[in-house]
């Protein structure tokens, strides 16, 4: 009898546990209006074309763009000749290269964000610390982990290759007179090429610096092609019917179910909203610092920087008004912003593991186990509270992840070196 | 005698009203208990998410328009306990009693708040205004 009892027990237990990690649980019939709603506010439909970049008059330049596209695959701008900004941004991988780290000439703190619609983000890098574009665009170039070389060594490469100099000057003006020496020269180099800066003039560091911001701000009207293209989720979407059914034939029964949870018990539209998946700001989701390095202050410190950036929008070789540069003026600088780094764009994301500002989280699925503890932060607070979903919800979730890929609605001829004549 | 003074002077007057705010109803009206009105106009239309722009407040009393006023912003998300990602500021009274505030974003769907603190005459009123994204 005794006996009889405990396998009874034993099997219900086993079969309870069978049923909460792998039974799923069904999506809703009908979507509510305020679920309507939302489904919108997420279609790639109700994403606005990208606005001007007023710190940018080049932004929008086809002839600026080409000589981005030029420069964006040119390994000649690196101190080994091997790296160029598609090494880690590769259009294959939706502009990003597959390592939890980004490898330029040596490996780098941080891991390659997407660049798939960055253009629409106010802020760049992981916690925020340049406010355009073509600014962002500019500090690669110049750090020892990854380009490896510097402004003056950038000018010299223009003025010396006939297709560059004759592209940069048909958009500009003419390369200005370079010094004979140095041949290296940065204010933010190693010492030699900080000794080497201070030796220039004012007039020449200016002329140096313009045709540097100028690359910058041509690499940026490149980028800005990089939009994100209709996916499943999209004609989903779009294809509701007046009836509100959940059904349909462009989403399997689990996807739709992991977009309900999406919009509800996960709540992750908190901060992935919009048509690009990303309210382009800064949280933090108490993700462990990459393994070796202190936790980062993330934008807490990256306003800062941004504030003290040469190259912001309220600079000088920015060509937007004050009244025009708004987010740098009314940036929040305080102690919530302690760890917190920028939420990704979720478009292409099953095609862009690793995860996470130093790719601490491997698959998609780890990540929504990461959500669902919601573990403490080891600096200031995690934003996220524990989802407590179960297994059979995580794997609900990650396969709606998975109808957010799509080709890029970008014209091929971008995605490749360019052909040169 | 300057803090004596200065206490006297500044009553402190707490109004929460309650305004439920929807996408197509841009122009915000509301009256504190002290009776100052605040009418506010989004320069965004329809107000949304992730997107900075710029509001409009028209302060006014039984007197009409109130200029000069010391005006300071916050908002936040109460049940998320978190402020706005950015830090609005009145940044010129544009014509009497109209206050430009610059530099608001919302960057999540659901209940926001802002909070205005108005100093004048001596008073400080704070008029809280709920809504919805």
């Amino acid at each position: 009898m005794n006996k009889r009892v405990i396998v009874g027990a034993l099997l219900v237990a086993a079969l309870g546990l069978a049923w909460w990690n792998f039974f799923s649980v069904p999506a809703p019939s009908n979507w509510t209006a305020e679920q309507r709603q939302l489904l919108n506010s997420l279609s790639l439909s109700e994403l606005p074309g990208l606005s001007p970049d007023p710190s940018n008059d080049v932004a929008d330049l086809e002839t600026a763009a080409e000589l981005g596209h030029l420069l964006y695959f040119d390994t000649r701008l690196s101190s080994n000749g091997a790296v160029s900004c598609a090494s880690c941004h590769k259009p294959e991988l939706m502009f990003t290269d597959g390592l939890p780290l980004a490898m330029g000439v040596d490996i780098g703190p941080r891991h390659t964000p997407s660049l798939v619609g960055i253009a629409y983000s106010p802020w760049f890098y992981w916690d925020g610390r340049k406010d355009s574009q073509w600014a962002q665009a500019l500090a690669p170039l110049e750090a020892s982990n990854e380009h490896d070389i510097d402004r003056l060594q950038v000018e010299l490469m223009i003025a010396n290759d006939e297709e560059y100099r004759l592209r940069y000057e048909a958009i500009y003006s003419q390369l200005p007179e370079i010094p004979l020496t140095p041949v290296s020269a940065s204010p933010v180099g190693n010492d030699e090429q900080q000794a080497a800066w201070a030796s220039l003039s004012s007039w020449q560091q200016e002329n140096i610096n313009r045709v540097f911001t100028n690359l910058g701000k041509s690499l940026a009207a490149y980028q800005r092609k990089i939009i994100p293209g209709r996916s499943r989720f999209d004609e989903y979407v779009d294809n509701i019917p007046e009836s509100n059914t959940t059904k349909s034939e462009l989403l399997s029964a689990t996807e739709i179910a992991g977009l309900a949870l999406f919009l509800e018990e996960a709540q992750c539209i908190t901060c992935h909203n919009g048509p690009l998946f990303t309210n382009h700001e800064f949280h933090n989701t108490g993700v462990l610092a990459v393994s070796g390095q202190l936790p980062p202050m993330g934008r807490y410190d990256g306003i800062r920087i941004a504030r003290e950036d040469p190259f912001n929008c309220l600079g000088r070789f920015s060509d937007a008004t004050r009244a025009e540069c708004v987010e740098l003026r009314f940036a929040r600088d305080t102690n919530e912003l302690v760890g917190a780094q920028k939420t990704p764009t979720l478009r292409n994301v099953a095609d862009t593991a690793p995860y996470m500002h130093g790719g601490q989280i491997a698959t998609l699925i780890e990540v929504m186990e990461h959500y669902k503890e919601a573990p403490i932060s080891m600096l200031s607070h995690n934003e996220a509270k524990p989802l407590g979903l179960r297994p059979a919800q995580l794997r609900q979730l990650e396969a709606f992840m998975h109808t957010l890929s799509a080709p890029l609605a970008t014209d091929p001829k971008w995605l490749a070196p360019p052909v040169t004549q | 005698m300057g803090t004596q003074f200065k206490k006297l002077l500044f009553l402190l007057t707490l109004v929460i009203s309650q305004i439920a705010l929807a996408a197509e109803e841009p122009d915000l009206e509301m009256t504190t208990a002290n009776g100052y009105r605040l009418h506010i106009h989004s320069q965004l239309q329809p107000l949304g998410i992730n997107q900075i722009h710029s509001w409009l407040l028209e302060l006014s009393n039984s007197a009409g328009a109130v200029s000069d006023a010391s005006i300071s912003v916050e908002g936040g998300m109460p049940e998320h306990n978190h402020g706005l990602p950015t830090q609005p500021q009145v940044t010129e009274e544009i014509e009497p009693g109209v206050y430009l505030i610059e530099g608001i974003r919302f960057h999540m769907p659901g209940p926001w708040q802002m909070r205005f603190t108005i100093q004048f005459n001596g008073t400080e009123t704070e008029a809280v205004l709920d809504f919805q994204l």
